[in-house]
């Protein structure tokens, strides 16, 4: 991977041929991002009549969907949902992703079998039967209903299982001897050790509980705890006609993720071909 | 059975994940199981009907049209994926001026997630304004403005030009680690063998990533036979029903019709579909370590 995105010495010819095919797949493939970005500061009438640019920036858009819209709200409330469930995930996971790397105990084997059958398990299947449990549990339309049922991940568990099979032994229980409690040798020696594991979880879960859709539809109702993503949706149904608005709202939706691609594209693309490297 | 303090210490850090796999989901598993032998509609009891959801799914015309559907969309959309995920992959292998950039974009695409992907597309493909008739057809000269997500024959062939948007540089991206990690010593000896490029392909690149080639088959494959999120926002299974994928119809029966029994009796059907795939990809995994 090191040195995969440096330019060796390459002819004009050869570049040349390769800007022209990438050139013909951009119209296609970046033809929704491009869209977006520019159809969020077009007034109704110019989305309406196909237009590729706005003639002026309209950043009323913008303003108009966050503060008259109150998205600026739901906004908040993604954020706030992403955050926790991502930290929840970075520590259960290192913590379980610790245990069944460096410690032997009884049924460890089973858990293991368990993290590679709920890995490949999509989640949206399990959705209805998890989503009457919730129910039952009195936890409907709360922000924990949210969260609980996502504070571990299966994948999660696995990636850093794998990362943290390589700390040496020694090292460990050099610390033991020390005299270090367990918890104090997670935190200051397997977590600093797996970092680049934790920095693909990181982003891995970002990516999907900031687009999750279906279980924040399910689980909460009100105004209150609504995520962007349902408020889109919700919007989408409503005002059929707010073509421009409804293209703001998604644009603001996607900035944090396309903020995160252009400063640390480079990273996010080691981390996913990453994990796709180990998912098999 | 007396455990030592390293095995108690491990226990005690697995714990967390051992709740979260009894309570989330091995127990909605069963749950699912029993529902699907139930009639229940969240309002009164459940009440046991034996194999009568099952026999209702069978009958049921609308079932089969969304099994049809979803095999439809599933080999409609994985196939061309994994096929142009490989010659994506196989294009990144060179080095170029701008390629860094041109990823970027892919990424943009691909990870800029549900919403606002599928928002942009439905305006993209819109009969009269859609940039999407006006790059590809009608400034060329061809007819028609064709109304994409309004007509039946051509909703589902829209919906799987919207996956291949997002789906193929998903997985080229997983593809792009496997096949740059080829030694280059191989390109070198195919070369002065005077090997063709369907050669290479046969004899050093394909045996090279296969197993991350079957990873992102496999995946692809599951992943495209449960989607429904671009399906709920863009044509909530319309037109006519031309749309209305398995996991869509499972969506529409439990929280719009209130059938949480018959739910989750297709929940369990569509899980027995999945689960060989499920373990025959654990034993090759298991194969190849």
């Amino acid at each position: 991977m090191r040195g995969y995105f440096k330019n060796k010495k390459t002819g004009f010819l050869h570049d040349f041929k390769f800007n022209i095919i990438m050139i013909f797949l951009i119209i296609f493939f970046a033809l929704p991002v491009f869209y977006l970005a520019s159809s969020a500061f077009m007034t109704r009438i110019e989305i309406w009549q196909g237009m590729f640019f706005p003639a002026k920036m309209q950043w009323s858009n913008i303003y108009t969907a966050m503060v008259e819209y109150n998205m600026f709200h739901y906004f908040k409330n993604s954020l706030f949902f992403t955050v926790i469930i991502v930290s929840s995930n970075l520590f259960f996971c290192s913590l379980a992703g610790y245990a069944l790397a460096k410690f032997n105990f009884p049924g460890k084997k089973l858990i293991f079998s368990l993290v590679l059958v709920s890995m490949m398990i999509p989640p949206v299947i399990l959705i209805v039967p998890l989503f009457m449990e919730v129910r039952a549990m009195g936890l409907l339309n709360t922000p924990w209903a949210m969260i609980i049922p996502w504070f571990i991940d299966p994948f999660g568990i696995f990636l850093m299982r794998q990362s943290m099979v390589d700390i040496s032994e020694e090292h460990l229980n050099a610390a033991r001897i020390e005299g270090a409690n367990e918890f104090w040798i997670f935190l200051r020696i397997a977590i600093p050790f797996s970092l680049p594991a934790l920095v693909a979880l990181t982003l891995y879960r970002f990516l999907y509980v900031w687009n999750d859709l279906f279980w924040p539809l399910l689980v909460v109702g009100g105004d209150k705890w609504r995520t962007l993503p349902v408020a889109i949706t919700k919007f989408d149904a409503q005002y059929f006609e707010a073509t421009e608005l409804k293209m703001a709202t998604s644009f603001v939706a996607a900035l944090p993720i396309l903020i995160i691609l252009i400063v640390f594209s480079k990273k996010v693309f080691s981390a996913m071909s990453r994990t796709g490297g180990l998912k098999y | 059975m007396k455990l030592k303090w390293k095995q108690t210490t491990g226990l005690i850090f697995a714990l967390p994940a051992v709740v979260y796999f009894l309570l989330f989901f091995i127990f909605p598993f069963c749950y699912a199981l029993f529902l699907g032998f139930q009639d229940y509609d969240l309002l009164s009891k459940p009440e046991f009907i034996g194999l009568a959801n099952y026999s209702k799914m069978i009958s049921n015309p609308s079932f089969r049209n969304s099994m049809g559907v979803t095999f439809y969309y599933t080999f409609g959309a994985s196939i061309p994926i994994c096929i142009f995920a490989l010659l994506f992959a196989l294009l990144f292998k060179n080095n170029f001026r701008g390629k860094y950039i041109y990823l970027t974009i892919f990424m943009m695409t691909c990870l800029m997630g549900l919403i606002p992907s599928t928002m942009a597309w439905k305006v993209l493909l819109h009969q009269d304004y859609g940039l999407f008739n006006k790059i590809f057809f009608y400034s060329w000269g061809f007819a028609d403005k064709l109304n994409w997500l309004g007509n039946p024959n051509l909703a589902m062939p829209a919906m799987i030009i919207v996956s291949l948007s997002t789906g193929i540089p998903y997985y080229a991206i997983y593809l792009i680690g496997a096949v740059s990690g080829i030694p280059k010593e191989h390109y070198e000896v195919a070369k002065i063998e005077g090997a063709n490029f369907f050669q290479r392909l046969r004899f050093i690149i394909l045996p090279a990533i296969k197993n991350v080639y079957i990873f992102v088959i496999i995946t692809a494959t599951i992943s495209a036979f449960q989607y429904m999120g671009p399906f709920y926002v863009m044509t909530r299974g319309g037109p006519l029903d031309s749309t209305r994928v398995i996991s869509l119809f499972i969506f529409n029966n439990a929280f719009d019709f209130q059938r949480f029994g018959y739910a989750s009796a297709m929940t369990i059907v569509i899980l027995i579909i999945l689960i060989p795939i499920v373990f025959g990809v654990l034993r090759r995994g298991g194969e190849s370590d």
